[in-house]
């Protein structure tokens, strides 16, 4: 597995590293306003078709490429990146998948076709004589035209002028939007159903995202605490001088690194087709994320809780975007699945 | 299983491991463990192990220059080396000949002629021969600025005297490097090491220390009482003490700190995926044929969380290699690498005998052996409180005092 970056993609991550700057220096108003005026200008970047294949207009330059970009933004302002990228990395996954590829490309060639995806772990969803069913309480839009919805091996393609879609008040994400979908006898656009490995893939390439987010919110925690505890003195040393809060800076750096690691490899292992360690960056990635900005809040003291700091708003992301595609149940009902038929094959 | 796609080049390397493992360290492991001790020097293994030239291909490395300069792979060949010996039992693989942490500590602040001297018996493939290394001391483990041990100039050499502690494969050895100071005032400044041959007077008959686990090579405790070395065992001569080389001694030490701290994280890797593996094949023989149970999604559960979180460290063990590799910093990758992995693979131990149930505690069971053999690793070359100090530095400068 080769770590080094490519000059390219230095080039590309030194880009997305300054657009998230500027991204970071707006993170209050973007919270309450949206992306604003950032929409135009990153999508001049071209990072959207970043790893999208060439058939569907993309830059091919893989998920490795995309996966670093994805944390540089999310180090800026996670839900700015996911609102700003949406398009990407829930169409991404599925430009992937060849049963559907075709028809998501083609749905693109809309510039204004908005789409969200929804994993539905817990059968909320039923379908009856081909009508969809069913409550989705929370998507992370607050507006779309087409919600992709996984059930198990088949995936539907759920035009939103069908569906009732509530505007719903999340806890965090704010800058992405948030509504709830209900679906009343809904006829999909279409459904496919999906070969057992094209499903777990698909699940996996969305989580790989997410998971890119959660190492960047997690190192925007890490760094920032860091850099507060150096600032701050109590009795008589920085803060950071203090055994016990160095050796938690410290945890926050391992754990930083190693799901960062695995993000990375996930993602070189996905370019060469293979989809299966997407599921473990997404667990190592949350387990991470719900540790390094629950110990930003705890080591910025009352400062981390009140929002003249940025560290209660990652806390409440990372909580947010670990929710999201099943969750870390849903990664690890996958991880079982494939252990299982490890298990199964090698006992065969 | 590999962690990752294994480079082609290094598939026989990795397979010569596999095979070195399987075929002698995994039984002659389990043994050691089973008669509670390490096997004698003059063991076939031993033997067999020199004669097939493994001995001298490390040290033919050392000689070469830096064992790990100029060769873009070395460091992660190692990775995966010891990562697959200490598969197959990790005991066994730190009793295999060859000069250890010495070899490097010898290059490094060694005259030619020394490295001659000291290195060149190693090249002999007639019989095996060990060296040791001799930092620690009852009062300063991690600590290893504070060594206390006194090196005092005399007519026709050096007194040495002080203590030793869990100095592997010493009883064995032909040497035994000694870190010692001039005055413990002095600090770092004042370190100085040498070459001492455990034959040496006033080199006290080491004492075998009696471990939970690892018992296939000797951990050994000895006094230097009064024990006179002549002047040209002192590494590198006084010059290389002085000046702006007079924290040499310390350096050296650190510097084979920062090459062996991925090696012995991913050897932590190694007894964790042996746990792993070990667990994988008691579910399908026990549990998934003959007698599915209804904690079964629950085990599933465990396994891929700890293959999950093996993989993790293995990939923190490979980055901070590549750095060494690619002569970049790398001693905060190094720490975090040694941080991670031994934690992680304890849990994998741990995990895999809640998963075998009450049989888990069996000795007839590997994972058994495994728990108590993995958790030294967390302790040896920088506990995990010591890594997480390095890393504080590099991190908020944490201040020494």
């Amino acid at each position: 597995m080769d770590l080094l970056l490519s000059d390219e993609q230095t080039a590309i991550l030194d880009q997305a590293q300054a657009f998230a700057r500027s991204l970071r220096s707006a993170t209050r108003d973007i919270e309450s306003d949206g992306v604003g005026d950032f929409a135009g200008s990153y999508d001049q970047l071209g990072f959207l078709q970043m790893d999208w294949p060439e058939s569907a207009d993309g830059f091919a330059l893989g998920r490795r490429t995309k996966t670093l970009c994805m944390e540089a933004l999310a180090f800026g302002d996670a839900a700015a990146a996911l609102c700003l990228d949406r398009r990407s990395w829930v169409c991404s996954p599925l430009l992937h998948c060849a049963p559907v590829a075709e028809r998501v490309a083609s749905a693109l060639a809309d510039r204004h076709w908005s789409p969200t995806f929804f994993v539905d772990q817990d059968e909320r969803i039923s379908e009856d004589g081909g009508a969809l069913h069913g409550h989705i309480p929370y998507l992370p839009t607050g507006s779309c035209d087409t919600i992709f919805v996984l059930q198990g091996t088949r995936l539907h393609a759920v035009n939103t002028d069908q569906a009732s879609l509530c505007a719903a008040v999340p806890g965090a994400l704010h800058a992405v939007g948030a509504c709830s979908a209900k679906l009343d006898g809904v006829e999909p656009s279409w459904t496919t159903d999906l070969s057992r490995d094209q499903a777990t893939a698909l699940r996996g390439s969305w989580r790989l995202y997410l998971a890119a987010v959660l190492v960047g919110l997690s190192e925007a925690a890490s760094t920032e605490t860091r850099a507060f505890c150096l600032d701050r003195v109590t009795f008589g040393r920085k803060v950071a001088h203090h055994q016990a809060v160095a050796f938690l800076l410290a945890d926050m750096e391992i754990a930083v690194d190693a799901a960062r690691l695995m993000v990375a490899d996930a993602s070189l292992s996905l370019d060469q087709g293979d989809a299966s360690g997407c599921h473990g960056a997404f667990v190592q990635a949350i387990e991470c994320a719900l540790f390094a900005t629950d110990l930003g809040v705890q080591l910025h003291g009352s400062h981390g809780y009140v929002e003249d700091y940025p560290v209660e708003k990652w806390m409440r992301e990372a909580r947010a975007v670990a929710l999201l595609a099943g969750g870390v149940d849903g990664a690890k009902a996958d991880l079982g699945d494939a252990m299982d038929r490890r298990l199964r094959e090698a006992g065969a | 299983m590999n962690w990752i796609p294994v480079p082609g080049h290094l598939l026989d390397v990795l397979e010569q491991a596999r095979t070195m493992g399987r075929e002698h360290l995994r039984p002659l492991g389990l043994t050691a463990d089973a008669q509670g001790g390490p096997h004698p020097a003059d063991h076939p293994f031993y033997q067999w192990y020199a004669s097939s030239g493994r001995m001298s291909e490390i040290v033919k490395a050392d000689l070469s220059g830096d064992r790990f300069a100029g060769d873009r792979w070395a460091a992660r060949r190692t990775v995966l080396t010891m990562e697959e010996h200490a598969y197959w039992d990790r005991g066994m693989a730190v009793s295999l000949p060859g000069p250890g942490l010495g070899g490097p500590t010898v290059m490094a602040i060694g005259t030619d002629e020394q490295r001659e001297r000291f290195l060149h018996p190693f090249l002999d493939p007639s019989r095996p021969r060990w060296a040791a290394f001799g930092m620690t001391e009852p009062g300063a483990g991690s600590d290893v600025a504070r060594i206390a041990t006194r090196c005092t100039k005399t007519d026709g050499g050096w007194l040495l005297n002080g203590a030793k502690s869990f100095c592997s494969n010493s009883p064995r050895s032909d040497w035994v490097i000694i870190y010692a100071t001039i005055d413990p005032e002095q600090g770092r400044a004042g370190h100085r090491v040498f070459v001492v041959p455990p034959s040496a007077d006033g080199f006290t008959t080491p004492r075998l220390e009696k471990k939970m686990g690892l018992k296939s090579y000797e951990t050994a405790s000895f006094f230097l009482q009064d024990c006179l070395v002549p002047d040209d065992a002192l590494l590198g001569g006084e010059a290389a003490y002085q000046g702006t080389r007079a924290r040499d001694g310390f350096k050296s030490a650190m510097k084979a700190f920062e090459v062996s701290r991925p090696g012995m994280a991913a050897m932590a890797v190694g007894i964790g995926r042996a746990a792993f593996e070990h667990a994988q094949s008691f579910v399908r023989e026990h549990y998934l044929v003959g007698r599915p149970i209804a904690r079964y999604d629950r085990i599933l559960d465990r396994l891929a969380d700890m293959e999950r979180r093996l993989r993790a460290a293995f990939l923190l063990c490979w980055k901070a290699a590549a750095l060494l590799d690619h002569d970049k910093p790398a001693s905060l990758a190094a720490s975090i690498s040694k941080a991670y992995a031994p934690p992680v693979a304890l849990s994998a131990c741990s995990m895999a005998m809640d998963i075998l149930g009450d049989a888990g505690v069996l000795r007839d069971h590997l994972c058994e052996k495994l728990y108590r053999d993995v958790k030294a690793l967390d302790i040896v070359e920088g506990t995990g409180q010591i890594q997480r100090l390095v890393i504080s530095r590099h991190l908020v400068d944490l201040p020494r005092n």
